[in-house]
This record gives structure tokens, sequence and C-alpha cells, in this order.
């Protein structure tokens, strides 16, 4: 290591900092849900959301093949 | 009923010609709320060669009228229930077809059409009821299931 170099090492060391670096969650506080059932609101909505801007057809399709694989298990519950 | 093949039906109708807009829980499938259903329902043009058209397809694919919660000994056939301007429930091989007419809040074909959007599903094109007209309809029918559709297209911002 160099002079140039030693010296802004320890130039680093004596600076104080300048910045602090901490997480914040990308909710706000106010949105932030408290209790399970909230929190599972919030995720059925979002997803509503995003299911809503997917096009018109792959939803419709998605739908179609839902009700048929939903219909495969009606009554399958019953005893025989 | 064998199996259930909606896309299948929705093509029958298609191919046929018949003048139809998806509306019920296709519909709101379709506006984003993906969700299972029973039926196809569907709002047809009343023109007595566009009613002759469903009730061939309704015959091609072993269509029989459900009346009630059960079945007539004497069934009367889809066409002459559509011809009569009922509300229609046609059970068939390929799942259950809703021929919605003369209801309170569910608007004629050609609103309904007017406002549509042209989509295609499984390489068939179909009209869906604007998602305006479908909440009127919903608002309208105004049971569990329909107020339930009506929280989630809203949720959903549709």
């Amino acid at each position: 290591m160099g002079s140039e170099s030693r010296q802004l090492a320890n130039q680093e060391r004596t600076i104080p900092l300048r910045y602090r670096v901490f997480v914040a969650s990308i909710q706000q506080p106010g949105d932030t849900p408290k209790d399970p059932a909230a929190a599972a609101e919030a995720v059925r909505v979002q997803r509503l959301r995003d299911d809503a801007r997917r096009p018109m057809s792959i939803n419709l399709a998605e739908g179609i093949a839902l009700s048929h694989k939903l219909m495969q298990f009606v009554g399958t519950a019953r005893p025989q | 009923m064998t199996e259930a093949a909606f896309d299948q039906l929705l093509r029958r109708l298609s191919e046929a010609d018949v003048e139809f807009v998806l509306i019920g829980g296709l519909a709101v499938n379709a506006w984003g709320v993906v969700r299972g259903t029973k039926d196809v329902d569907i709002v047809v043009a009343t023109d007595i060669e566009n009613l002759k058209r469903v009730a061939a397809v309704a015959a091609a694919v072993n269509g029989h009228v459900q009346s009630g919660e059960s079945f007539l000994s004497s069934q009367p056939s889809p066409a002459s229930q559509l011809a009569g301007g009922e509300q229609v429930a046609i059970e068939t091989d390929l799942g259950r077809l809703g021929v919605v007419q003369g209801l309170d809040g569910v608007p004629a074909f050609e609103e309904l059409r007017a406002r549509a959007t042209v989509t295609e599903v499984l390489g068939v094109r179909v009209a869906v009821c604007s998602v305006e007209d479908l909440k009127a309809m919903k608002q309208a029918a105004g049971r569990t299931r329909d107020l339930a559709d009506l929280e989630n297209l809203d949720a959903a911002g549709s």
C-alpha cells in the first residue's frame, strides 16, 4: 500500500458517517395490516387487481378451466 | 350431461352464427374475477332465425330444458321455450346453457352488444358484456352470489 492509499484509509476511518442506512417497508404505516384477516384480505384484493389487469381472454380461459375442474368435485364428499 | 366443455359450447354457438353476448359467471371471469361457474349465460338476439340457430345448437348437443328443480315428464323443447321469450336453462352434453330473455335488469341484446368487448377464448371469438352492464345486472339480480361478484369486481378495479 502506498503512502496516498494509507492516508486515504486513515481518512476513511476518521470521517464520520454522513448517511444512515436503514431498511423501510414499502407499505405505508397506515396500510400495514395488524391482524391476519386484514392481511389476507389485502392479499386477496391485490390478486384480484392483478388478475383484472390480465387480458380478458386469459381470465376467461382460466375461469372455464376452473369451472370444469370444480364440477368434477361436485358431490364427491357425499357418502355413497 | 357428460363432462362440461364450455369452450366447445361457445365454439358451437359461434360456428352456428348465433348472435349472443356473454353475461353471468363467465363474464365475471372475463372481467378479472376468476371463479367457478356452473353454466354459460348468454343474451341472444331475439329474431326468430337467431332463436332457431340457438335451438339447433342445443339439439345438436342433446339439449333439454330444465324446468324448476326437477325435469318435467313432458319436457318442453328448447325451441318452443325460446320462442316464448322466456328465460331458458338448457342442459346439454357440454354443460348448462342459460339463455336469458325478458328479465328485469337485463338490457336488450342490441344494447348489450353495442357496449360489449369482443375477445378470443380458446380460438373462439366471443362478445362479453361491458363491465358496467355486468355490474348493473348483478345489482338488479341482488342474490348473495351477485353481490359478492359486485364487490369483487369493484375490488379488482374492473
